[in-house]
């Protein structure tokens, strides 16, 4: 049985990296992830689970890191956007205007990012049912869904 | 971030959960258990619930059951609710799975979390109370396994330190005609102002509602209306309507009329779809 | 058509890389060394008094340094009218307003602190709506009013709860109805909203030993920051310096003086060290100010060959508990009071009244979007009543060239061509297939016209600078005073630069931390005007920098500096190209072989300054206080369910006169990401306030933005009339997107359902309770 009754040595594997950090019980992976691994590309928009500008991927999946505990997911592969490079989806980003502030960004896309791993052709609706999850008060989507399709062009032509 | 502090376990044996929590409780803890914990982070935050424990169950092999069992499909309450969409092993379930948050947050949140949460919605049970499913809980004084609709009223009535370790329905409800119609106040990410899920087996209908009153019900009053077929449609759903067990609920997301209206209105879809009648 | 090398193409980003890395920083990413937090106490009640603060507990808290309450600042300060205490003082005046401030080690002690402190509070009655604020009888909100210090430009009315009121009395309004065939009179209303950035406001402050104020802001407005802290404090203005990074996100409400003054004080309380708020997305809501709400009454006639005549026009602005930039926001509208149309009379009462609600700051659009509500529901209204088609009307009464605005200022040829813009969004909408389409009997399709136009509300002194600096391999570093809100200015100012040195744009080297002790000064990255006023001033900077370049060159050269061009990285005679020099033997100063070196390096400088712009008259509006008008034309097309009320907008078209497109694609992104906020602002938002005036929907579950799936399809056109005083002919575009919004989407709402829709946000529940209503 795992038990952490206060302040607790946790080991997170992160981005393929083993990384030891010193956390509440209490803290959320998000504030984990920014504060005491420097891993600031998850941005607390709400901590409250509908922004969806905390996402990271835990064992592939989009999950919000506000709404995470560090200490559950010790055992789990995590991926935040640092472990992101030179993706399809980070280019089509670049060249389909899917950001303008840049705040909502890694959230938006680390879960196209896992959308498209899962689903490489999904359709409208399965891409809005994903995206859903995540908001952007500045590009009022259009380039975000250009983006997507962009990509699924290159996965194609990997 | 959570201003206070809690300790965390990951019991995973049943055993190891009960002695948790009676250790916990006897220290004056007051722990709770801990499902996606979407529900206690957020309100933890808020500082709308304290708690100086809590035991996550997910780390149970039973409660990621997601199978047939002799006739039987069980699904265990630390599944999230992605993982029973994705099964689809009971397309009414998934389907009224689907809407609930949205698709990140239900890779976390889980069927016994959205059953046992506070929030007043607690829209998985729907299809379990209409396909008259069981509940499997487990406690300091045991484990029991119950018909969902007599320990079910508004809320699960569990006893003190119980918990929900799986659901199961029959398997043969998985043919039986469905009706499922949510409605929002506007954006669809958003709770429920009405939502009715409808099963019809041996050609009567049960229904049951979140959303459209404080708490998430089934009546079996206004089943009996429904299913009266003496009466004109019209007839049939407004008296239904009036047998409600809790008033409509009126609050920011909608008034009470309007829940009113969209609930006659769905429940008219429902007897289109469900028995062909044009109301 | 120019023969421009990289005016006119879309060039990628400068920061494309840091945001699709999760490189780029905010404010809240940083954590100095010893680095304290703070968090707020905010009050539970829209109105009453504070009868106690009891500190005593909190302060034995585990990493407390240091409470503050209201009693330690009993100051008041402001943009335009000083009436807010820095932390409320012995009164509350909204839910959510910050009472006690918490300092501590950490966050989370902070935080944890905060329950600890118990405040007492004897309730006031509250007003809860502009309207009852202004009731004979009503209670006052600022009691202190007389005392508060205001500019000139803003009129307090004393003892009335009015913060403003700015008056058009343009022709003769009375003569005006007496011509009017056809009148309508109509009264429009939203609730008091949010710009909802998704990057929450965050500032850190220090004070270091010698004196000097750090402070890191996610501000808009570095510069106002800087020179408000000095007025307020008396804080000689040379010892502040503000630093803002690239922010997530701004709209407006992270322009003026936000967390900065608290923070300010908090560092100054515990001995200047650093200091970090971070608003959670609660206070951010409501703590925080917002979007503004309102309430119009419009009369508006016109002739029957459908020539309007007269506009009686009362806007009436809730600012909520704190005049802020409302104050000014009520004065913008005023000055545009008319919407893109042609009318020779015109009355317009313009108010910003105070209530118990949440308080306002500028938001995209300042007073724009929301009188353009007003005006363009009016417009149909009055199209109807008449018997015109919506879109002819609009033709027939748009703004051009050689009409005079309210302000009687004459529109020049700076104008643009709003006629050609409406016919275009005709085009893109189909509106010829008709307004009103049944596709079921239940179901409608139905398309709404709004008409928009802007100038900037600023200071009549607004300005802009560029300071243009050179690397040994002759690439440019380009500083200003603009802030990277998410628009993408820098990219814009780097691709102007490099035009106009004809070099690639990566030569070009963008200083993207604006810090107020280094950068030229810049008034604020607000009203569009970034792009108009540095872009002039970088081509001023540029000229500055080639004639340098010219003459240095023209030494060893041995020509005249005026023989010389510069241009793809060298210095060359016009007619004999070839003979020439490196940029890169020149930009630091010539050196002889021998090693005598000769002028030393280049500094480009240039500067902007608003040209002719002066204040109005008080009792009439007449004066010219606009820089700029950008106009255009919007439409909207919804698909309406007729039995409960819900729609889905299926288009959103825009055709906007924007003169020379800098970099179209950064162009059509502003446009597509303004138009999603108006209708987002139109379809969803507003606060919900219960009977205590407490708002409900503080947090983003409740208060709903335009998500993914829900966005309509886009189309975005540009007419280029260039602007003859703007860089390359380019004018503002950032915030004009979202004007014509709400009254384009509840024009076409309203002719979905033949029932006027006059009040925001079109919820379906509001829809079907007008559709029901009917029915009785
Ligand atoms: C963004 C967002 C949107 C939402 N939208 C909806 C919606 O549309 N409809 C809806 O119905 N709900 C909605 N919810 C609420 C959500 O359903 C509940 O808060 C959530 O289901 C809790 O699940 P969890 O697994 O995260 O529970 P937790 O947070 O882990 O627990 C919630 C509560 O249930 C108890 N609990 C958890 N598991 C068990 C168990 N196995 N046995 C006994 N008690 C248990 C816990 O002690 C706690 O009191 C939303 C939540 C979020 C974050
Ligand atoms: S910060 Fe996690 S969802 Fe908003
Ligand atoms: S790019 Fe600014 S919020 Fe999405």
């Amino acid at each position: 049985m795992i038990a952490y009754k206060d302040y607790a040595s946790i080991e997170l594997l992160v981005n393929g990296e083993k990384r030891k950090v010193f956390a509440r019980p209490a803290d959320t992976l998000l504030r984990v992830l920014r504060e005491k691994l420097g891993l600031t590309g998850a941005k607390p928009g709400c901590e409250n689970g509908d922004c969806g500008a905390c996402t990271v991927l835990i064992d592939g999946k989009p999950i919000k890191s506000c709404l995470t505990l560090a200490v559950e997911v010790g055992n789990k592969e995590i991926t935040t956007i640092e472990g992101l490079s030179n993706t399809e989806i980070q280019e089509a980003f670049i060249e389909e205007g899917g950001f303008q502030c840049g705040y909502c960004t890694s959230g938006f896309l680390l879960n196209s990012y896992a959308l498209l791993e899962t689903h490489p052709d999904a359709d409208d609706k399965t891409i809005k049912e994903w995206l859903e999850s995540n908001l952007c008060r500045c590009t009022g989507y259009e380039g975000i869904e250009k983006s997507i399709k962009a990509a699924q062009e290159k996965i194609k032509n990997r | 971030m959570i201003p206070f502090d809690f300790q965390y376990y990951r019991p995973t044996t049943i055993q190891e959960v009960i002695n948790t929590f009676n250790d916990l409780d006897s220290q004056g803890l007051s722990p709770i258990y801990y499902g996606g914990g979407t529900e206690i982070i957020t309100m933890a935050r808020k500082e709308s619930l304290s708690t100086k424990a809590v035991i996550d169950i997910k780390a149970l092999p039973e409660t990621k059951v997601l199978e047939e069992v002799k006739g039987e499909l069980v699904f265990g309450a630390g599944l999230s609710l992605s993982e029973i969409i994705e099964s689809n092993l009971f397309t009414l379930f998934s389907k009224v799975l689907r809407p609930i948050a949205d698709h990140t947050v239900r890779n976390k949140l889980t069927l016994g979390g959205n059953i046992c949460g506070r929030l007043p919605y607690r829209e998985a049970i729907l299809p379990l109370l209409v396909a008259d499913g069981k509940v499997v809980l487990v406690g300091p004084e045991g484990r029991r396994e119950v018909d969902i609709n007599t320990v079910f009223d508004k809320r699960l009535l569990l006893k003190k330190g119980e918990f929900l370790l799986q659901v199961k329905v029959n398997k043969s409800v998985i043919s039986s005609p469905y009706f499922n119609r949510r409605k929002e106040k506007q954006t669809l990410v958003d709770y429920p102002i009405t939502n009715i899920v409808a099963l019809k087996e041996g050609g009567k209908i049960k229904m049951a509602f979140s959303g459209v009153a404080p708490l998430p019900f089934r009546s079996i009053e206004m089943e009996s209306f429904i299913n009266n077929k003496e009466l004109s449609s019209e007839e049939r759903i407004t008296k239904a309507i009036e047998l409600m067990p809790l008033p409509f609920k009126k609050d920011h997301l909608a008034s009470d009329d309007y829940r009113r209206a969209l609930l006659e209105k769905s429940m008219k879809e429902m007897l289109a779809n469900l028995e062909g009648v044009i109301v | 058509m120019n023969d421009y090398n990289v005016i006119g193409v879309s060039t990628t980003r400068l920061d494309a890389k840091e945001k699709t890395t999760g490189k780029q920083i905010y404010i809240n990413d940083n954590n100095p060394p010893g680095l304290l937090h703070a968090a707020l106490k905010t009050s539970t009640h829209s109105h009453a008094l504070i009868k106690s603060i009891d500190i005593s507990l909190a302060k034995k808290s585990s990493g407390v340094q240091a409470i503050l309450t209201g009693e330690d600042f009993p100051v008041t300060l402001g943009l335009y009218m000083g009436d807010k205490p820095p932390l409320a003082y012995k009164k509350v005046r909204y839910y959510g307003e910050p009472v006690a401030a918490i300092i501590a080690n950490s966050e989370q002690e902070a935080k944890a602190a905060l329950s600890l402190i118990k405040v007492e509070y004897e309730e006031l009655p509250i007003i809860s709506s502009v309207r009852n604020a202004l009731k004979e009888d009503a209670p006052l909100i600022h009691p202190d009013m007389s005392k508060y210090k205001h500019i000139d430009a803003i009129h307090p009315e004393i003892g009335k709860n009015i913060a403003n009121r700015t008056k058009i009395r343009k022709g003769n309004i009375k003569e005006g109805f007496e011509k009017a065939d056809v009148i309508i009179e109509a009264s429009f209303s939203f609730p008091p909203s949010d710009h909802v950035a998704m990057e929450t406001r965050a500032t850190i402050t220090k004070i270091n030993p010698r004196g000097d104020i750090v402070i890191k802001s996610a501000t808009q407005a570095p510069f106002i920051v800087k020179s408000l802290l000095g007025y307020n404090f008396d804080i000689p203005i040379g010892k502040i310096n503000v630093e803002s990074s690239p922010i997530g996100g701004g709209f407006g409400g992270k322009a003026g003086l936000q967390l900065e003054a608290l923070v300010y004080l908090l560092s100054r309380a515990v001995g200047g060290r650093p200091v970090k708020l971070v608003n959670t997305r609660e206070q951010d809501l409501i703590s925080s100010p917002g979007h503004i709400g309102m309430e119009a009454d419009v009369r508006l006639g016109c002739t029957k060959e459908g020539n309007l005549v007269a506009a009686e026009l009362t806007y009436l602005f809730d600012c909520g508990a704190y005049a802020d930039y409302a104050v000014n926001i009520s004065r913008a509208a005023a000055i545009s009071s008319t919407g893109p149309y042609r009318i020779p009379n015109v009355s317009c009462d313009s108010l910003c009244v105070y209530t118990n609600h949440p308080f306002a700051t500028a938001f995209r659009g300042f007073g724009h979007i929301e009188l353009a509500f007003a005006i363009e529901r009016s417009i149909d209204l009055l199209s109807e009543k008449l018997g015109m088609d919506s879109m002819e009307f609009r033709l027939k009464n748009a703004i051009v060239e050689g009409d005079t605005a309210p302000t009687l200022n004459v529109m020049d040829a700076n104008t643009g061509d709003l006629p050609e813009c409406i016919r275009r969004v005709g085009t893109m909408i189909n509106w010829e297939e008709g307004s009103k389409i049944e596709v079921s009997p239940n179901k409608v399709r139905a398309k709404g016209m709004g008409l928009l136009w802007k100038s900037p509300a600023m200071p009549t002194n607004t300005d802009a600078g560029v300071i243009l600096t050179f690397n040994e391999d002759a690439s440019i570093n380009l500083q200003t005073g603009i802030v990277e809100i998410g628009q993408g200015t820098f990219t814009a100012l780097a691709q102007i630069v490099a035009e106009k040195f004809k070099i690639p744009v990566d030569k070009v080297h963008v200083v993207e931390d604006t810090n107020t002790k280094t950068a030229p000064h810049d008034w604020a990255t607000a009203a569009s005007r970034s792009l108009m006023m540095a872009g002039r001033a970088a081509i001023e900077a540029s000229d500055d920098a080639i004639a340098q370049l010219k003459r240095t060159a023209s030494i060893p050269l041995h020509c005249s500096p005026e023989d010389l061009e510069v241009g793809y990285g060298r210095i060359f005679l016009k007619d004999e190209p070839k003979i020439g020099i490196d940029m890169e033997k020149v930009v630091m100063g010539y050196v002889y072989p021998n090693g005598n070196a000769i002028e030393g390096q280049v500094i480009g400088r240039g500067r902007y300054i608003s040209r002719r712009l002066s204040g109005i008259n008080p009792e009439t509006g007449e004066g010219q206080p606009e820089l700029e008008w950008t106009l255009g034309a919007q439409a909207i097309e919804v698909e309406v369910d007729l039995s409960d009320g819900s729609y889905n907008v299926l288009q959103a078209v825009c055709c906007m006169d924007v003169g020379t497109l800098i970099n179209p694609k950064l162009a059509h992104e502003q446009i597509v990401g303004g138009l999603a906020m108006g209708l987002s602002f139109a379809r969803n938002e507003g606060f919900l306030f219960n009977n205590r005036e407490q708002v409900i929907n503080d947090d983003l579950r409740s208060y709903k933005i335009l998500r993914y799936g829900e966005h309509p399809k886009y189309q975005v056109e540009f007419l280029n009339t260039p602007q003859g005083d703007g860089p390359f002919g380019a004018r503002g575009l950032g915030e004009q997107g979202v004007i014509g919004m709400p009254g384009a989407l509840s024009n076409a709402l309203s002719r979905a359902i033949g029932k006027p829709l006059n009040a925001l946000p079109l919820t379906p529940e509001s829809i079907w309770k007008t559709i029901k209503e009917e029915d009785k």
